[in-house]
């Protein structure tokens, strides 16, 4: 692979996987919960 | 009254839109789209995209979503009626959201049974053995899937393909989701996004990881190293990025990896409550489909594909031929592991495909239940009935007529149509104010304010260009000299061959509607006689021109059939005090 390729990949997937990291960390970690308890109907 | 129902946890609700986003195209689309259109540096407009059109609608229709739900509305007609202060009309242009889930389903389904039979084959071993090795072995694939679909892609024939075995999985696939569908949001489609999301993410990490292992010197049947294939989809082509149509496809990849523009997500989030968050959810749930895109879709097609048949070779090839006709004979070269790996690869297929088509079927079915008072399993096996009439003739006439038209008219052209007014409804009409205040609502995600100003005025900009490109697109035919042969070639270059014109003053070509565009579809474009057609070619060609005529009046049909059924709900309630 190309210096060129190396870079833009890595840039690309750094972005992509910290951006999704970061979003389940903040939905793992936070105290709000859909329903506040309510059991779900169906 | 039955209780209202309800997501049961976020990370469930999460995986279920990310489900709904995560699709065939993940895997079979983009890494073709991204090799074709300058590599890594396509991944530049692909980010612009995503921050100006994408992240901008994927809020836009989560909040919709919630604001209609607290109204007790749980599909488009409704939402839009809501927000567009009940003006009478908005919710004829809310069917959209009907019509678009029911149509695309109908085709959606047909593939995603083909994964079915496809991973069933490959774990029993039946692509696997010397006879499935080389072209001989991709001949013996195309076999299966003419036996499968009843109509063989390397020779049309027939406007008939009917295949007794394919349409018997084909149903059995439709039983299985209103099965699913039937359980309800938590217990059905929530819990199979639980489930099937992590394997996918599995199954693809595992064939990612073996992928990347083939080493030509000690795989004899490998001819580059599969860096070669991950080098072809991200090295940069900087001067890809003056093409318009690399701009214009990188907003096309987006639009429709994020599953905007169906209506499936409004309804998703119509389940939240009032001070239940957007913004968060919203963004995982993009940035995990992103994640399976980029860096999981980038990275098993193209480098195992090149390190067994060469650059040459796949360039020549569709992400869909790749995947469906190439990829069972390349997996034959790995030994004992070949049926596990066929079977992971039509898997995660499989469920990227079965998490998308619950999210088409939950529209219809809240909407049924809503404005008609069915029951849950009924409203289901009403999806189902409603679904039948589209999606047997789908399997039983040549893909060139309902399924591609289907593919181009509801999954393409109306997706974009649709987002179009909603993006002018939620900014223009509901009020970008009022519409700011309801996505920063419970936010535990702070939305930049600059997304104010890209919502209102950027997003429909965008989405105005898009339906541009795409309906009026050119075929742009342009004439070189071949330098080292000296022969004169010709391609078709759409747009970029005027804009070339337009900016450093070459001539322009001729006006020619492409076959890919609204006006070339509408006029026949790709059906135009040769000069020496046989008489089976001839009979073959007027059979698709009469078939795509009855296609695109199935097509008005089922918008007109929408339109009636919610003006029938509407003067119901009416009735009932509730309008």
């Amino acid at each position: 692979m190309t210096q060129g390729a190396w870079i833009f990949m890595l840039s690309v997937w750094t972005v992509v996987i910290g951006m999704t990291g970061f979003c389940f960390y903040k939905l793992l970690t936070s105290k709000r919960q859909l329903n506040n308890g309510d059991e779900p109907n169906d | 009254m039955a209780k209202q129902e309800r997501w049961a946890s976020r990370v469930g609700l999460v995986l279920a839109m990310a489900g709904n986003a995560v699709g065939l195209g993940n895997f079979l689309r983009f890494p073709a789209q991204a090799a074709a259109n300058g590599g890594g540096a396509f991944l530049i407009p692909y980010i612009v995209a995503l921050i100006l059109l994408g992240l901008p609608l994927i809020w836009v229709e989560w909040s919709m979503g919630r604001f209609g739900g607290q109204h007790g509305h749980h599909s488009t007609p409704g939402i839009f009626d809501t927000l567009g202060n009940r003006r009478a009309w908005w919710k004829y242009l809310g069917v959209f959201g009907l019509f678009t889930n029911l149509l695309v389903a109908a085709y959606y389904l047909y593939i995603e049974s083909w994964t079915i039979s496809y991973s069933i084959n490959a774990l029993i071993g039946g692509f696997t053995g010397p006879q499935f090795d080389g072209p001989e072995g991709i001949g013996r694939v195309f076999d299966f899937y003419s036996k499968l679909t009843g109509e063989d892609p390397r020779a049309h024939q027939s406007v008939f393909a009917i295949s007794p075995w394919g349409l018997g999985v084909f149903l059995l696939c439709i039983i299985i989701n209103i099965s699913i569908l039937s359980r309800g949001l938590a217990k059905g489609i929530e819990l199979v996004s639980k489930i099937g999301m992590p394997l996918l993410i599995v199954f693809a990490a595992i064939l990612a990881v073996r992928g990347l292992m083939i080493d030509p010197k000690t795989d004899a049947a490998a001819v580059a190293s599969p860096f070669v294939g991950l080098n072809f989809v991200w090295e940069p082509k900087f001067e890809s990025l003056k093409n318009p149509s690399v701009w214009l496809a990188a907003a096309g990849q987006i639009f429709f990896t994020l599953s905007i523009g169906m209506g499936s997500i409004h309804c998703y989030a119509s389940y939240l409550r009032e001070q239940d968050d957007v913004a968060l959810t919203g963004t995982s749930a993009a940035w995990t489909n992103q994640f399976c895109e980029v860096v999981l879709g980038g990275t098993i097609l193209i480098p195992i594909a090149v390190a067994y048949l060469g650059l040459a070779d796949v360039q020549q090839r569709s992400g869909f031929s790749l995947g469906f006709f190439v990829f069972p004979t390349l997996f034959n070269k790995w030994g004992a592991f070949a049926p596990v790996a066929g079977f992971l690869w039509f898997g995660l297929l499989f469920f990227a495909a079965i998490t998308s088509s619950l999210a088409m079927g939950q529209p219809i079915m809240a909407f049924l239940q809503q404005e008609y008072g069915l029951s849950r399993p009924r409203s289901a096996v009403a999806f189902g009935a409603l679904l039948l009439p589209l999606a047997l003739p789908v399997a039983m006439f040549t893909q060139r007529s309902f399924f591609d038209e289907f593919d181009y008219w509801v999954g393409t052209f109306s997706l974009v149509v649709f987002a179009l007014i909603e993006s002018i409804l939620f900014a223009w009409v509901f009020g970008m104010e009022r519409g700011w205040a309801e996505i920063r609502k419970g936010a535990e995600l702070r939305v930049p304010g600059f997304f104010y100003y890209v919502i209102k005025y950027i997003t429909p900009l965008f989405l105005i260009l898009i339906l541009i490109g795409y309906a009026f697109q050119p075929r742009g035919t342009v004439s070189e000299v071949n330098r080292e042969t000296g022969q004169v070639v010709t391609r078709d270059d759409g747009w970029s061959a005027y804009f070339e014109a337009w900016t450093n003053g070459k001539p322009a070509p001729a006006w020619d509607w492409s076959p890919d565009g609204m006006i070339g579809k509408l006029l026949y474009r790709d059906l135009q006689a040769p000069p020496d057609e046989t008489p089976e070619a001839k009979s073959y060609r007027e059979g698709l021109v009469v078939m795509r005529t009855i296609d695109r009046l199935v097509m008005v049909g089922a918008f007109t059939f929408f339109c009636i059924l919610v003006r029938k709900a509407w003067v119901r309630r009416r009735a009932e005090g509730r309008a």
